[in-house]
């Protein structure tokens, strides 16, 4: 094999897969459905790390006592498809599952978003945890959405509203569960939104 | 010994022997010849230009992570890809000119715009930030320039790249075991060979010991008691299966096996010295016997056949059977035992260290030696500090140790002149 042939192969490959996540990523956002997701502060210790937003849901932490589906056997970094249920404009978690349910399984206004297994809590109820001031069993979950890219030094602004609750996320998600950032909503409206590219 | 050392080396003796009339100058050329081509020579102006490939790589990144707002984003991905596809190109032009170094330079220049590219997508569409799986692509797409072209440095790259994604992965899911690395680390081996790269060759061992380190800490979590003896014991054994293991692979004629078997020495040192901390919960009784089955097997399994290849004398095969004993020891001691210094285990590391000194005198591995040096110096400073308060204990031990250390010293020197007495059948001739 040449020297020339095997550079070319080098360059072809990563360039195919430099192409293969913006198409992955772009094919989300046209063609998946999109569900609005509140956003819950983050500890204020945690700074502005220079050019991204934390972004924590409501729905990052989820009580199992509270929604339908499995009841156990959530294990970290295992995979879990949380269904969310449109409840007037903000979508809620309605059901876990260990293994992303089948699309006839999910009525009309319910959508499968899957994400990863952080860790498992169990509180009593002399851990007086607020979530769940009597005890329960919760999922500490990662949906891939919780960062935002901003130019450097703007972030301020959207920290701020993440913290006063004013801020939803617009995210659109595909049929196998993955989801992709497709907009930022400020106190009810729009306030980015991402191009295909 | 290194290659360009032992050449050197060659040449003084090849020098000092034709003067002293051992062999004929004119078979000076001769022999010279026949020890093959002198070792990779790297310029100044080399190394220069590959300082200047790292700044220029950090400048990149640094650039990619001010968010570059200015440019649409296609625009932005479309110029890292030019970029990317020209320092390619240069490398491939530096390779026919046959300017190897700097053609390496090229080719990383390539992998970190490829790895910048995979941050500036990630960046675009806000996948996660530290995202392992975009720092696995871009592991990734360094081994495949490693393999494909060749390329030393990229092979480097790839390997620290695979050692933060499997960092990454335990550190984002709150230090869970990440299993996976071993297949990165099995084709890093692969390529290691391949490319005959004793540097690779050290960063790969370093990184598993570090994954080894980190995931054992995982493992010895999970128990309720006896979480440090759990996790000396699992160290001890990686460190005598490296050590046996790299003596043995070098007997069956592999690469690194000398240098495995180095770092298990250095490994083994270190976890040594630690067993005397390691006394203070017991593991479940459960757990003990299947430490034994196991660790034990294992070491046992690969001290005889050590043994049988003849990589080991038959006391370095006890003191491998002695430390994990040690170790397993360990596991079984409880609260019951007084808090302080642990002199059995301190005694121990004594024994371990003068074994070390003979161990490395009989295979000529000076570090060996210099290690036991520095081993004996910190459990000395150790015992000093922690029995303050009893200094007559302290002097007591250290009274015995040192005595047994004269007695043995004179016996080894009476046996050692007895062995080199000139006349005596089979003793060493100049």
């Amino acid at each position: 094999m040449t020297q020339a042939l095997r550079i070319g192969i080098v360059v072809l490959l990563q360039t195919l897969a430099l192409g293969a996540i913006v198409a992955d990523r772009a094919l989300i956002l046209a063609t998946g459905r999109e569900v609005v997701l509140e956003t819950e502060p983050v500890d204020p210790r945690d700074l502005f790390r220079g050019d991204y937003v934390t972004l924590n849901y409501t729905a990052s932490q989820v009580d199992l006592g509270t929604v339908d589906g499995d009841d156990d056997g959530f294990a970290t970094s295992k995979p879990a498809y949380v269904v969310f249920k449109d409840d007037g404009g903000t979508w809620r978690p309605a059901a876990i599952y260990h293994a992303r349910p089948a699309s006839s399984a999910l009525a009309a206004g319910e959508v499968a978003v899957k994400a990863a297994v952080l860790n498992v809590y169990t509180f009593s109820a002399d851990d007086r945890w607020p979530r769940c001031p009597g005890g329960c069993d919760m999922v500490s979950l990662s949906y891939g959405v919780e960062s935002y890219f901003v130019p450097e030094g703007t972030g301020e602004v959207l920290e701020d509203a993440r913290n006063d609750r004013r801020l939803e996320v617009v995210v659109a998600v595909r049929g196998d569960g993955r989801a992709a950032i497709k907009a930022l909503k400020m106190d009810g409206r729009t306030f980015a939104e991402e191009g295909l590219f | 010994m290194r290659r360009g050392a032992y050449l050197r080396q060659l040449d003084i003796d090849l020098e000092r022997w034709a003067s002293l009339g051992l062999i004929d100058p004119a078979d000076v050329d001769v022999l010279r010849a026949q020890a093959g081509p002198a070792a990779r020579q790297y310029s100044l102006s080399g190394m220069l230009f590959m300082l200047g490939v790292i700044l220029i790589a950090c400048a990149i990144m640094i650039f990619i992570g001010a968010n570059w707002q200015a440019l649409p984003r296609l625009l932005r991905l479309g110029i890292l890809l030019a970029l990317m596809w020209s320092a390619y190109g240069g490398a491939f032009a530096l390779l026919r000119q046959g300017r190897a170094v700097f053609a390496e330079g090229a080719l990383l220049i390539g992998t970190v715009l490829f790895g910048a590219a995979i941050m500036l997508v990630g960046q675009m569409y806000h996948i996660n930030a530290g995202w392992p799986n975009g720092v696995l692509l871009w592991a990734c797409g360094s081994f495949l320039t490693a393999a494909v072209v060749p390329s030393r440095a990229c092979a480097a790259l790839a390997m620290l790249l695979f050692s933060i994604w499997s960092g990454g992965i335990s550190f984002s899911h709150d230090w869970v075991m990440h299993w996976p690395f071993l297949a990165a680390l099995a084709a890093m081996i692969v390529l290691a060979r391949a490319l005959d790269f004793r540097p690779l060759a050290h960063l790969i061992v370093l990184s598993f010991i570090a994954w080894s380190f980190a995931n054992a800490l995982v493992l010895a979590d999970d128990l309720h008691d006896g979480e440090f003896p759990y996790f000396v014991t699992l160290m001890m054994t990686l460190a005598l299966a490296m050590w046996l293991g790299g003596l043995g692979a070098t007997k069956l004629g592999a690469k690194f096996g000398g240098l495995v078997a180095g770092y298990g020495v250095f490994f083994l040192t270190g976890i040594v010295f630690l067993l005397q901390f390691a006394e203070d919960d017991a593991v479940s009784g459960n757990l003990t016997a299947v430490l034994i089955y196991v660790c034990g097997g294992l070491v046992a399994a690969l001290a005889l056949a050590a043994s049988a290849l003849r990589a080991i004398k038959p006391i370095d095969a006890l003191i491998a059977a002695g430390l994990i004993g040690a170790a397993l020891v360990s596991c079984t001691l409880g609260d019951d035992w007084p808090h302080g210094p642990n002199y059995l285990f301190a005694g121990i590391d004594l024994a371990f260290v003068a074994w070390l000194v003979s161990y490395g005198l009989r295979t000529h591995r000076t570090f060996a030696v210099n290690l036991a040096f520095v081993a004996f110096g910190a459990e000395v400073l150790y015992l000093y500090f922690v029995v303050f308060g009893t200094m007559l204990q302290q002097s007591a031990l250290f009274a015995v140790g040192g005595v047994l250390f004269l007695i043995a010293a004179f016996v080894l020197e009476r046996v050692r002149r007895e062995v080199v007495k000139p006349g005596r059948e089979g003793a060493f001739k100049p």
